[in-house]
């Protein structure tokens, strides 16, 4: 068994009259350590996939395992505490507190996790020592993306979750972006997922999921990993 | 305006209808609130004016020290400004209810200008009858068929026992007052009304004024008051005329009576004197003939006497003779007994001498028989014896012979003897029986002189005793008379003197004073109108607190509805739309949540404030039919300002967003700025902090406005929270600081006036020895009105018997708390008085004494006080100024047993005939809590209003700041704050707002309550803002209490959050 099971996971919105469905018995595994890249176009149901593997969404039926554990099953307070322990979540619009330095946002998350690391070491970890100190406002979009990477690996998760991280950045800063996190993958062996509807990043992943209508129409291993600073779009 | 801007506003509302409410809210409670307190104002102006043009009350009072007659009422009838004029019957008197309830009430009579209004029964039908207040009955427990007496010393009333035959309501009283008056303690306790012919007055006590008011403006209107002003000014000038004439009248009828009665006394001396006379006259008439007749009874009688003494003389003389003649007559019978004695001793002789010769004849006729029977048988016998015997017998013969003849002799002169014995007898015998008859009748004279000397003598007598008894009755008329004649003289000399004091008395007639009122002069309805004023004071002052919330909340919630929507905006703006189509929707948005909540608000607030505030009132007026009014005025007012407030606000956020170029617009707003602050500049106490505590306290500081607004809500709801309960402190309080801090005693003991000094004394003696007394005190009280310039009020004067008595049961203490003494120049009055009167110490006010003269009295000291006010004088400065002291009260001050047995020294009391009233401060405490009891109502609508915006504004800013934050709130709860852990990040700012609106608050509160205790505070009463430490407490709970409530909703609605959705993207 895989560290991630995605088994048959159909997903249903109701908004008003209409149901629509966002996953459609969909199925895929996820190794653990393994950097993984989910492509499809806007509405192939690649987010609420995230949202359910993060614990933030739950399933119209189907199950989801992760490290032998069915999420599906959590309820309450139970998948907070899955969200909390294990998951650790980079936005696409970095979702820093304004209020808190860039530390103190990596400590929002490193304060309620019990094994987490420390703030100031990762911070480093993503480049960022000497801004400590520095409000979300006075970094750049690049620095805050690093800092909500921090905050999202302070935590020492399972799971890395990242939903289109590059999304509102340019190109090089994107590449910076993802370079930190398959550095990240590589280095501390966990297990990434970032969803993006550019293909072109793609090769860098050590598994590409395709999303359609709802569906993972592809999976693939990716065996000629290309470091991010070698991909070009 | 598009349609599809139209429709978007609609679909708005529905989709933030909480938003929506929110303001609606904020609108509601401030037009509410704004239009309720506000009219409150008018709408007791206007039931007062209804009461008193129901009523037919009076514009113009006019009270005449000498009253006031039908000629007066024909001159002010006359006047310009007056339509009616109403001659008034008033009088004070004394009602028997028991032995120890003598109250004093005012007998009305029942005119058609402030008429009464029936509650109960019926108004009186004849002179018989009258009708009284409900209070009257539910404090002597008389009920409706019942009767009463009227201590009607003076004749003022024709019937003096009258039945009680309804209840009614005077509109002359309009507060629990009753005025002021002459007897008993100086308070009237109760008034009645009895039809005016019961009344046995000459003169009007006052007369009772209609001006004519054709524009019909209402009493408390500037209007009316310049009406007055012209009415009072003008009836003015008649007042000499009225004064002039009532007192040459009284001056004349004085005069006249005068006269009259020195005529009648006069005449009646002359009737009396001529009555007096005639009575000596005839006494000594009688007295006269009494002696003329026992002049002529001494004379009869000296007749008699002379008679008698004649008679008594003659008999003496009859009897002299007669025994004379005895004596003769004895001295011939002792002559004629000799006579007899010789005769009969010479009888005798003879008669022995007979017997010898009977004797001699016997022998001799013997011997002569025997010789004859010899003789005749001579037988044997010798002749010669024969012959001798023959011889013998003629011897014997011859002898015999000359016997007999001796015999003869003798017999013949014992015979004659005989015979000249009987004769003498005889002689005697005559004489004697002659002498024996002539005594007879001198007897029988004597006894006929005797009995009619007894009869004349009788009568002598019966007519003296007569004599004696017309004497004695005539001596006793004279008596009689003497008296009489004394009496009238003292009678006439009395009368004279009265005449003499009359005359004095008419020289001595005070011109009159006439006094002309308006309605302001009345204390009650003064009273009012200056009740009003504080509710339109606080009118002014209160919605400000509502307006200033309202308008923060609008504007905190209408910047972040227009700053959620700066996509839309820019969008629309790009697609060409102009500023006003764009900020229509928002004005038209918050237009429509203020105009609804507004209307709402009005119809609720027009409505429910006054009458709620009424019910207050009603603890101190008695008017009925209290009138709520939609006042369209205020409420368009308070619409109108809360649409300058929140459309203001609205129009001020949308410009401030529309002046923006539309790209940046339709970018995210970039987020407020993190900043630093100060307090993380001291490491010593930032690095204590936990996290959470950290971005707390920076999140506070980052968002002022809501820093500012959260801490003015609650500051504002925590304050009136703590105004309601300490106004209901402040005012409860009261009582205990005056009858524990100020008096000192427990009873009061009204003494029945005729109770001499003597008395007064035992009976202080009896109550002071009781074993449940500390000691008493005898004082002197009295009401007086006290004058400083245009300025009056009434007070109680209190004097006691010597200072320090005074002492004993008043704490007489400055306004800082140091002792004060009396002193003989100087009196001390309450503050609040001295407050009303506008008079410090050392000044002079002026002040009636018992003569109804003004006098000036200096203010000594001013002391501290809480209910009514009082002046304190000693004993001789009194006497020397205002009148004489005489003890009409007993103060008692209990010790410790007899405070645990209060109701046995009452009883005892209550029980004592001298005792004409009790007044016990601890059931006088009871009735005042009782009162104070309904400012529960304050308390509850302050509590309630400023729950309820306590409610909206947290409530609203909680939403504000999940919605302004909902982002961050999403993240953290991505990262896996657990749900109570959400509500901490988020709560705990709103905790410590919080408190420090709540500490902030506490402060307002108890300026609040001050400020309210200044506005309202009523003639009678000081109030001094006193708020328990329980009230501070409850202030603070009571707003924890709603913070909590809206923490709870805050809980749920952080719950729901939808992280997806909030991260999704920037819309």
């Amino acid at each position: 068994m895989s560290y991630i099971e995605f088994q048959n996971v159909v997903k249903k919105y109701k908004m008003g009259e209409v149901e629509i469905t966002a996953l459609d018995k969909t199925s895929f595994s996820i190794e653990k350590g393994e950097l993984v890249v989910i492509v499809g176009a806007s509405g192939a149901g690649k987010t609420t996939a995230l949202n359910i593997l993060g614990g933030m969404d739950d399933v119209t039926s189907g199950r989801v395992i992760v490290d032998g554990k069915d999420i599906t099953k959590l309820k309450g307070k139970d998948l907070i505490r899955y969200r909390r322990e294990d998951i650790g979540f980079v936005f696409q619009f970095y979702n820093l507190v304004q209020n808190l330095t860039a530390v103190e946002n990596v400590e929002l998350a490193t304060q309620i996790c019990k094994h987490a690391l420390d703030p100031k070491v990762v911070m480093r970890k993503v480049g960022l020592g000497n801004r400590l100190n520095n409000f979300p406002s006075q970094l750049s979009g690049g620095e805050q993306q690093r800092v909500a990477i921090a905050r999202a690996i302070a935590k020492n998760p399972k799971l890395l979750l990242c939903d289109e991280p590059t999304g509102a950045l340019d190109y090089n800063t994107g590449k910076q972006i993802l370079k930190l996190l398959q550095d990240t993958a590589r280095k501390e062996n966990m297990t990434v997922v970032i969803i993006t509807h550019n293909q072109a990043i793609a090769p860098m992943a050590d598994k590409i999921i395709h999303f359609k209508n709802g569906v993972a129409v592809d999976i693939r291993k990716n065996n000629n990993v290309i470091p991010v600073e070698n991909i070009e779009w | 305006m598009k349609k599809a801007l139209l429709k978007d506003s609609v679909k708005e509302i529905k989709k933030t209808y909480k938003r929506f409410l929110s303001i609606l809210l904020m609108s509601l409670l401030g037009v509410g609130f704004f239009a309720g307190i506000r009219a409150t104002s008018p709408d007791m102006r206007k039931t007062i004016d209804n009461y008193y043009t129901e009523q037919n009350f009076y514009d113009i009072q006019m009270i005449s020290t000498l009253g006031l007659t039908d000629e007066d009422i024909e001159l002010i009838k006359n006047n310009e400004y007056v339509s009616d004029v109403y001659g008034s019957f008033s009088k004070e008197v004394l009602v028997r209810i028991s032995n120890n309830s003598e109250p004093v009430v005012k007998v009305h009579s029942i005119l058609d200008v402030n008429r009464v209004i029936l509650v109960s029964g019926r108004l009186p039908e004849d002179a018989g009858e009258c009708v009284v207040e409900q209070g009257f009955l539910s404090q002597t427990g008389k009920a409706i068929g019942d009767s009463i007496t009227l201590e009607d010393e003076d004749d003022s009333f024709k019937n003096d026992t009258l039945e009680i035959v309804g209840v009614v309501e005077s509109p002359l009283y309009i507060t629990r007052d009753r005025g002021s008056g002459t007897l008993g303690t100086g308070k009237i306790d109760y008034y009645i009304y009895t039809n005016t012919e019961n009344f046995n007055l000459d003169v009007y006590t006052e007369l009772y004024i209609k001006i004519k008011n054709e524009n019909n403006y209402a009493t408390t209107s500037d209007e009316y008051s310049d009406l007055i002003d012209s009415a009072l000014a003008s009836v003015k000038t008649l007042e000499e005329q009225i004064n002039t004439r009532r007192y040459d009248e009284l001056i004349d009828e004085a005069n006249n009576k005068v006269d009259e009665a020195q005529a009648e006394l006069d005449k009646n001396r002359e009737e009396n004197e001529q009555k007096l006379n005639d009575a000596q006259q005839q006494i000594d008439d009688y007295r006269t003939q009494i002696e003329n007749s026992k002049v002529s009874i001494n004379s009869q009688k000296n007749n008699l006497d002379v008679m008698f003494s004649e008679y008594d003389q003659q008999i003496q003389d009859g009897k002299n003779q007669i025994e004379q003649a005895q004596a003769t007559l004895d001295e011939q019978k002792v002559v004629a007994q000799q006579n007899i004695d010789q005769a009969l001793a010479t009888k005798s002789t003879l008669e022995e001498n007979l017997s010898k010769v009977e004797m001699g004849i016997s022998i001799a006729t013997d011997k002569y028989n025997q010789v004859f029977n010899t003789l005749e048988n001579p037988g044997d016998l010798s002749e010669d014896d024969i012959n001798y015997l023959k011889q013998l017998k003629v011897e014997l013969e011859s002898e015999l012979e000359s016997l007999n003849q001796n015999k003869g002799e003798l017999e013949e002169s014992i015979y004659l003897l005989d015979n000249t014995v009987t004769q003498i007898n005889q002689e005697i015998e005559n004489a004697q029986n002659t002498l024996d008859d002539q005594k007879i009748a001198l007897t029988q004279r004597e006894n006929e002189i005797n009995a009619y000397k007894e009869q004349a003598y009788g009568l002598i007598d019966d007519y003296l005793v007569q004599i004696d008894n017309s004497e004695r009755e005539i001596n006793e008329n004279q008596i009689e008379l003497d008296k009489n004649k004394e009496d009238f003289n003292n009678e006439i000399k009395e009368a004279e003197d009265e005449i003499l004091d009359a005359r004095e008395e008419v020289e001595n007639i005070e011109h009159p004073k006439l006094y002309i009122l308006s309605r302001d002069d009345n204390t009650g309805y003064n009273g009012f109108v200056q009740d009003t004023q504080s509710i339109e004071n606080i009118g002014r002052v209160f919605p400000i607190i509502f307006f200033v919330i309202a308008t923060l909340i609008s504007l905190n919630s209408m910047t972040r509805m227009v700053e959620e929507q700066r996509q839309q905006i820019g969008t629309l703006k790009a697609l060409g739309y102009t500023k006003l189509q764009i900020s229509f929707k928002y004005i038209m948005y918050a237009a429509l949540a203020t105009v609804i909540g507004g209307i709402l608000g009005m119809s609720i607030g027009f409505y429910l404030i006054p009458k709620v505030i009424w019910m207050m009132y009603e603890m101190m007026y008695t008017i009925p039919n209290f009138v709520v009014e939609f006042n369209f005025e205020f409420g368009a007012l308070g619409l109108w300002f809360a649409i300058i407030c929140i459309v203001g606000a609205t129009i001020y956020t949308c410009y401030k967003e529309l002046n923006e170029k539309p790209a940046i617009l339709m970018r995210p707003k970039a987020p407020k700025l993190g900043k630093r602050v100060l307090l993380e500049r001291i490491p010593f106490i930032w690095n204590r902090f936990d996290f959470t505590t950290k971005v707390t306290i920076r999140n506070m500081f980052r968002y002022k406005k809501r820093f500012l607004m959260t801490i003015i809500g609650i500051l504002g709801c925590t304050a009136l929270i703590l105004a309601g309960f300490g106004l209901k402190d402040s005012i409860t309080s009261v009582i205990g600081n005056q009858y524990g801090e100020i008096f000192s005693y427990n009873y009061m003991i009204g003494l029945k006036s005729s109770l001499s000094d003597e008395e007064i004394n035992e009976f202080n003696k009896e109550i002071s020895s009781r074993d449940d007394v500390e000691f008493s005190v005898k004082a002197y009280l009295s009401t007086s009105s006290i004058t400083s310039g245009d300025l009056s009020e009434d007070v109680q004067i209190i004097v006691t018997d010597s200072k320090d008595e005074l002492y004993n049961i008043v704490n007489l203490v400055d306004l800082q708390g140091n002792k004060v003494e009396l002193d003989d120049d100087t009196m001390c009055i309450t503050d609040k008085a001295a407050d009303l009167l506008n008079v410090k110490e050392g000044d002079t006010v002026t002040i009636e004494n018992s003569d109804g003269e003004l006098v000036e009295i200096k203010v000594g000291k001013i002391v501290k006080n809480y209910v009514y006010h009082y002046a304190y004088m000693s004993k001789e400065m009194y006497n020397s100024l205002i009148g004489e002291y005489n003890t009409n009260t007993i103060i008692v001050k209990n010790n410790e047993f007899g405070l645990n047995n209060l109701d046995d020294f009452s009883k005892d009391v209550m029980a004592d005939s001298r005792v004409s009233s009790l007044t016990d401060i601890e059931t006088m405490k009871g009735i005042i809590s009782d009162m104070m009891e309904s400012l529960n109502y304050v308390v509850w609508v302050l509590i309630v209003s400023s729950g309820l915006l306590a409610f909206v504004v947290l409530y609203n800013l909680s939403n504000v700041n999940i919605s302004e934050r909902i982002r961050e709130l999403a993240t953290i709860k991505v990262l896996g704050f657990y749900d109570n852990e959400v509500y901490n990040y988020i709560s705990k700012e709103t905790t410590i707002l919080t408190f420090i609106g709540i500490i902030l608050g506490l402060f307002g509160g108890v300026a609040l309550t001050s400020f309210i205790l200044k506005t309202c505070e009523i003639n009678v009463l000081r109030f001094v803002t006193i708020i328990h430490p329980i009230s501070y407490v409850y202030a603070a709970l009571i707003t924890i209490l709603f913070t909590l409530i809206v923490n709870v909703v805050t809980y749920f609605t952080l719950k729901k959050i939808n992280m997806i959705e909030s991260l999704k993207s920037v819309e």
